[in-house]
């Protein structure tokens, strides 16, 4: 009896996994993985989304294939591709998002929000702005490891190595969301074969309202992150040399102090780096000064210039609203937030040259 | 009193693993957004007082059943008599049972929107709770031996705190105790969800051998909740900004999506896989204390009362249908667990306390 009914149970089991226990399974093989995507503007309210995948050939070369359809949201272009799409195309792998240039002017949150509300997205992908269409950029093969992993490693080389700052989606909606912080995204630009990185879009809420040139990024970061390197040139004044200095290190402190009632912010950044050229062969001390302070002073004006123009458009991406809030006790932000535009903020450097290289 | 043989006894010091495996659960994938709605970036605070909290209800239950040496249902029984202190067991029987449902569910909640959206919950529910029936049938040293591995098993993801980390801003917790004291009270009474489960003690506390000794294994066991919890908690408020972490259900989950590691993508995946080994015990104690004290109250044999309880808890918890209703059935095991727990236990001690006082004099 007892052998009896554990075999039914058994049985029973059995059947239950069979008949209901299964899931679509997902084969490598047989699925295409999205690699990247973009995203442009369309009539009314439509967008053109662009999808890239990797082709792995038999002799080891990735092509890449596109697909392009049109929705009212960004998601659902996936869906509507799958009809052009012999394989399933899965989301899983995607590693970069692009906007259109004129699509992020006019807000990008609700195109956003699919890669957030989506838990096969990963929070590292990395978003970026196109200057043009982003359909000429995903049409074409870039690089020989594919298009969407040529643009995630370009992106993930400038952030780690050079003066773009960290501007994934995570850190993307993680300022966002910060008060008194907005985010921002890098530029690109299409280039016949190649892509480049132009600059940074600034965004406040959820809308590209100015951007940065790539020269100034130098500074920006140094304003943003605590650890960058990155490299900057500066003609020696009264001489037509010129320096090139390679930054190790830069450290940041933003100290918020009231004076008669009226905040006032002080910036400093300490930067460490060496000299990586120089057009007068030779250097000494002196001169090494000179660069020094002729550094300090470009940091200054520049910085300066820049968070005067973030004042002017009333946004803060250097997160200064942040620092006040987190760092003053009961704050009244909302004043904070008016008053924004006529803080006087002041910054000060300080540059410290290590090395000049393996010769004098 | 009948006395529990030697033989299905277990060691003082795993009390650490019954308490702490039953206290951690599903709660800790996302209980962040639920603190942070009233205490914010001091919702930290929250949790630590929230331990303290349950530092306070151990001592109390130990020194309820130290004295009638029995379980919760005996306690019952000598204070209030036959029906009234049935009915009060048979209410801390539906409580664990509807634990269980609340954990299971929330874990198919998971899978469900995390992994694969088409599962089937009732088919999972059944095989979790075939296993649940098979290691509960083990006996309570089975039962011990998977809140054991549940915690020494899935011990590697603290590790990977640090990924996160890399992300983090201590400057997000400044200053500190800049929310009032309502606002930080309100955010440990929203801690009872993810805290409950130790009163399981209640039930297994005549398998303890030498039990008073076993006290401060069961403190140590609530220091060590409160740390994981302290530390989730401290990582995410330094991972997410104040009005993203509103927006997030399973913020621990979340974080797992950063870490990235040159042979596995996407970590959240082996992060939920592991989780099963996390609420198994959950489910296990809480039905296990609630096949034992219907076995008590009714007595009926505890492999008979199982085959009532578990299909009961395997259809509540397929009935459970949308993330409304999980949130809904969530909220009233936090409000009946608080109650429960930080009015009720206090309340049947002073009883006790009075009862004891009054016998000794007679």
């Amino acid at each position: 009896m007892k052998k009896v009914l554990t075999g039914i149970a058994l049985c029973t089991i059995t059947l239950i996994t069979i008949l209901y226990g299964r899931i679509s399974e997902e084969i490598i093989d047989e699925i295409n993985m999205v690699a990247a995507v973009g995203f442009d503007r369309a009539e009314g309210q439509k967008i053109k989304g662009t999808a890239v995948i990797p082709v792995f050939k038999a002799d080891k070369s990735i092509d890449n294939a596109s697909f392009t359809g049109e929705s009212v949201l960004a998601k659902e272009i996936i869906n509507v591709l799958q009809k052009k799409s012999a394989d399933p195309l899965v989301t899983g792998a995607v590693r970069v998002v692009l906007y259109e240039n004129e699509l992020a002017k006019n807000g990008i949150l609700r195109y956003i929000d699919a890669l957030q509300r989506d838990a096969s997205i990963g929070s590292k992908i990395n978003l970026a702005i196109v200057e043009g269409k982003t359909s000429d950029v995903l049409e074409k093969s870039l690089g020989n490891r594919g298009t969407g992993e040529y643009l995630s490693i370009m992106l993930q080389h400038n952030i780690e190595k050079r003066d773009l700052p960290r501007s994934d989606l995570h850190t993307f909606m993680y300022r966002h969301y910060m008060e008194g912080m907005d985010p921002y995204l890098p530029t690109m630009k299409l280039l016949s074969n190649k892509m480049e990185i132009t600059g940074l879009g600034l965004f406040q809420h959820g809308k590209m309202v100015a951007k940065i040139d790539e020269p100034d990024l130098f500074f920006f970061k140094a304003l943003v992150e605590d650890y960058g390197e990155g490299a900057y040139t500066i003609r020696l004044k009264g001489t037509d040399e010129y320096a090139s200095i390679r930054r190790i290190k830069s450290k940041r402190k933003i100290k918020i102090e009231e004076i008669n009632g009226e905040p006032k912010v002080n910036i400093t950044i300490k930067f460490q780096g060496i000299l990586s050229e120089f057009s007068g062969q030779t250097t000494n001390p002196k001169l090494i000064q000179k660069i020094v302070e002729e550094l300090e002073g470009t940091i200054k004006d520049k910085s300066e210039a820049m968070l005067k123009d973030f004042q002017e458009k009333n946004i803060d991406p250097v997160g200064i609203g942040y620092m006040a809030r987190h760092s003053t006790r009961g704050l009244d932000f909302e004043k904070w937030e008016l008053n924004y535009p006529n803080i006087n903020i002041e910054v000060h450097s300080e540059v410290t040259i290590t090395e000049t290289g393996i010769t004098q | 009193m009948e006395r529990i043989k030697e033989s299905f006894l277990v060691s003082p010091i795993f009390v650490f693993f019954l308490i702490h495996s039953m206290q951690v659960g599903v709660g800790m994938l996302g209980f962040q957004r639920i603190i942070a709605k009233s205490a914010g970036y001091d919702s930290w605070i929250s949790v630590i007082l929230a331990g303290v909290a349950v530092h306070i209800i151990v001592w109390i239950i130990y020194k309820i059943l130290d004295y009638s040496g029995g379980d919760v249902v005996d306690v019952h029984k000598e204070i209030f008599g036959k029906w009234i202190g049935g009915l009060l067991s048979l209410l801390f029987i539906l409580y664990l049972m509807a634990l269980a449902v609340t954990v299971l569910r929330s874990y198919i909640e998971v899978i469900q929107v995390w992994m694969f959206p088409e599962f089937n919950s009732w088919v999972f529910g059944f095989f979790t709770i075939v296993l649940a029936y098979y290691i509960i049938l083990g006996g309570f040293r089975t039962v011990t031996g998977i809140s054991f591995f549940s915690i020494v098993l899935p011990l590697y993801i603290l590790l990977l705190v640090f990924f996160p980390l890399d992300y983090g801003h201590v400057r997000n917790l400044l200053p500190i105790m800049n929310h009032s004291v309502t606002e930080i009270a309100r955010g440990t009474k929203d801690m009872s969800l993810s805290i409950m489960g130790f009163e399981a003690l209640l039930l297994f506390y005549p398998f303890i051998k030498n039990p008073p000794k076993s006290q401060k294994w069961a403190h140590l066991g609530v220091l060590a909740t409160t740390s994981l919890y302290l530390i989730a908690s401290v990582t995410a408020t330094m991972y997410f900004s104040a009005d993203q972490i509103d927006k997030i259900i399973w913020a621990t989950l979340t974080m797992f999506k950063s870490i990235n590691m040159p042979f596995v993508e996407r970590f959240e995946y082996v992060g939920i896989a592991s989780w099963f080994l996390v609420i198994l015990p959950n489910i296990c104690i809480a039905l296990w204390g609630a096949g034992r004290g219907i076995k008590k109250v009714f007595s009926v044999q505890q492999r008979k009362s199982l085959l009532w309880i578990l299909p009961i808890v395997l259809v509540a918890s397929s009935l459970i249908k949308s993330r409304q209703q999980i949130d809904m059935l969530s909220g009233y095991m936090a409000n009946f667990g608080l109650y429960y727990i930080f009015a009720y236990i206090p309340i049947l001690f002073i009883i006790t306390l009075v009862v004891r006082k009054m016998r000794e004099k007679k």
